[in-house]
């Protein structure tokens, strides 16, 4: 298993629903890894940046976000940016998973810096195949932790 | 209300009466001046001729009494021989001789100069005969000298100086009283003369009179059409600019509008966008979700079946199950329903951010290009489809090929399944714009559908074997709005339709450019 069991996956959408439809189906292809799921773009933040009441981060884990665009406080794109401008949490891979498929933030996504970008397809068959893809994805891919050391190494 | 140009002709009339009456003027002034020098120079000789008449009779009185006088002291001094009548005859001697030159010097005024000649010569011997008298006296020859005075030729001598004397008169009298006679006549005709110029001058200046009254009539009333006309002109003009102005106005609003037409599309386009992507959020749910449950009801199924169970109770829960399929079947199309029209919604809602790149396009190569994409449906409906030479026009590439794959969508769509289907595309350049027909003989569309044909999500309701969104006309009308272009429909229900399209026309000359370029492209594609 590439993303080892130690791999947290944190997902941020403010649908529930939404949530609970991936996980079932990252169930389904085997990713039974720790899943951290924040409701806005602002709780996220907080975990990402150790502050707050909430969870936070521990430095030296591997860490997936699971982005939505469209959240209350402070949205996908702005959480995205605030991502790929902090020279450690640059390294998160961040796959955008949202509903809008307009071409335009597509774009921009993409110009920020995410990983990947897939549209929560309203035909559920696209849909599951989406994330299982993702899955399967997660289960060879390995995640970068967030240390400022292994930043310098990878820098060099 | 105008004065209809009798002006000249009454100027004509008018300036030959100012000539007449400048002739009358001239006239008048020549004759006056004529006739007070004829007059001065009348009363000058009339005055000088009656002061020298009146001279002359006093001098003739005075030469018969001065002569008497001569002649009486004469005799006496013969008849006494006493020198007091001689001394008294010298001194009256050279006051006659004076009164005699006077008279002499006047007389040719009169009378001719021999009757005065004679006289002198008569009074001449006279003064001889009595101073030859004297001589004798002195010498005391009285008798003698007696005798020269009473001599015939002395009497005689007398005589005929008296009688001149007294024709002088008469001559002087009548000449005095021919000369009044004359001037008199002469009075009459300068008289009369200056009369005829004075009627003259008072015709002429009667005519001028009229003539300027009359003008002066005409003049006014030029005066008062001129004012109307300018008052009218002004109420014109007045008119004229309150109409401009109303138009500044009228055309500032529809600016003011278009621009807060353009400001609430586009919030209303962003509320559409917004509104479309939330409601997408509970869509995922929804088929999600029914999927999951569709999931869960099969694995139920299959655990009664592969579970031992009462065999009423596997029924019942099987009757019950089987609901479940229809339920979610029905979930699933209306969410696609629901999806689609989200997507239609979305995809217009996209059009008025997306920027319009203008470029001249090549209309001959785009609709060839749009009816390759289609000729899979061409070839299985059997439809013909002719397409004349079109003018290029100015636009988005993809946004306009959007507009006319929309609209022969739409003709393929709605052919009439019971006749061969035809489309026309033409087109053609009119004053910057350019045209653009496509005409079929579809089913057609109803007059009270032609304008609701291009409203969101409507759908002509008759024909619901089409299958379609409703959005493709909004989308095409969208798009020639923000392109400054427009279409319109025309239809007979049965006949076909015509849409029309218009469109801001390309330079002819990029157009060549254009042809060679894309027909190559074509090509390319073909191959």
């Amino acid at each position: 298993m590439g993303a080892g069991v130690d791999l947290t996956i944190l997902i941020a959408d403010d649908d529930e629903g939404h949530v609970y439809l991936v996980r079932r189906n990252l169930e389904r292809v085997g990713i039974t890894n720790d899943f951290l799921h924040f409701t806005n773009g602002e709780a996220l933040l907080d975990f990402l940046y150790m502050r707050g009441d909430g969870p936070h981060r521990e430095a030296g884990r591997p860490y997936l976000l699971l982005l939505d665009i469209r959240m209350p406080r402070v949205d996908g794109i702005e959480v995205l940016r605030t991502i790929k401008q902090d020279p450690t949490l640059k390294l998160l891979p961040v796959i955008m998973l949202t509903t809008t498929d307009s071409p335009g933030e597509i774009a921009l996504c993409h110009e920020l810096g995410c990983s990947s970008y897939l549209t929560k397809s309203v035909n559920y068959e696209e849909f599951v195949d989406k994330i299982h893809n993702l899955g399967l994805f997660l289960r060879i891919a390995h995640m970068p932790t967030l240390q400022e050391d292994d930043l310098r190494s990878l820098e060099v | 209300m105008y004065a209809e140009q009798p002006y000249p002709q009454h100027r004509k009339a008018n300036s030959f009466a100012v000539r007449f009456l400048t002739l009358a003027v001239v006239a008048a002034g020549v004759a006056l001046l004529w006739f007070g020098y004829d007059s001065y120079t009348y009363y000058q000789q009339f005055h000088l001729l009656s002061k020298s008449g009146l001279e002359v009779n006093k001098l003739i009185g005075e030469i018969v009494h001065l002569d008497e006088v001569l002649t009486m002291s004469a005799c006496m001094a013969v008849a006494t021989g006493e020198e007091d009548w001689e001394r008294r005859y010298l001194s009256f001697e050279p006051r006659l001789d004076s009164v005699l030159g006077r008279l002499i010097q006047l007389a040719p005024l009169f009378v001719e100069p021999s009757l005065v000649s004679q006289t002198q010569t008569a009074n001449t011997r006279l003064v001889e005969s009595e101073h030859n008298a004297f001589a004798l006296l002195k010498d005391g020859k009285a008798s003698a000298a007696m005798e020269i005075l009473m001599h015939d030729r002395y009497k005689e001598h007398k005589i005929l100086y008296r009688t001149s004397m007294l024709l002088l008169a008469s001559k002087l009298d009548a000449a005095v009283t021919e000369m009044l006679e004359t001037s008199r006549q002469n009075v009459f005709v300068r008289a009369s003369l200056v009369l005829a110029v004075l009627l003259f001058l008072l015709l002429s200046w009667l005519a001028i009179f009229r003539n300027s009254r009359k003008e002066q009539h005409l003049l006014r009333r030029n005066n008062l059409a001129l004012q109307e006309m300018a008052a009218e002109l002004k109420k014109r003009s007045e008119e004229l600019a309150s109409e401009v102005e109303q138009r500044e106005r009228s055309e500032s609003m529809f600016r003011r509008m278009t621009a807060s037409r353009e400001r609430k599309n586009k919030e209303l386009e962003l509320q559409l966008h917004i509104a479309s992507h939330n409601l997408r959020s509970p869509l995922v749910n929804i088929i999600g979700f029914g999927r999951e449950l569709e999931l869960t009801c099969s694995k139920i199924s299959n655990l009664i079946d592969n579970t031992e169970v009462n065999k009423e109770f596997r029924s019942e829960c099987n009757a019950t199950l089987k609901d479940v399929p229809t339920a979610l079947s029905y979930i699933q199309s209306s969410t696609a329903k629901m999806n689609q029209i989200l997507d239609g919604l979305l995809r217009l809602s996209r059009l008025g951010r997306n920027p319009i790149v203008k470029e001249s396009l090549n209309m001959n190569a785009m609709i060839r290009e749009i009816l390759l994409g289609m000729q899979y449906r061409i070839n299985l409906q059997g439809v013909c489809v002719e397409v004349s030479d079109l003018p290029s026009c100015l636009g988005d590439a993809v946004q306009i090929n959007q507009v006319f794959s929309n609209v022969l969508d739409n003709a393929l769509k709605y052919l009439d399944p019971d006749r061969p289907g035809l489309i026309r595309v033409s087109g053609e350049r009119r004053k910057g714009t350019a045209y653009f027909t496509i005409s079929d003989n579809g089913i057609g569309i109803s007059p009270e559908d032609r304008e609701k044909i291009f409203t969101i999500f409507h759908r002509v309701a008759s024909e619901s074997r089409v299958s379609g969104e409703g959005l493709g006309l909004t989308i095409v009308r969208r798009i020639l709005d923000r392109h400054e272009g427009d279409i319109e429909v025309r239809s007979n229900e049965g006949g076909g339709s015509v849409f029309a399209i218009s469109l801001p026309a390309a330079d002819e000359l990029d157009r060549e450019e254009f042809v060679s370029e894309s027909e190559t492209m074509l090509e390319l594609a073909v191959n």
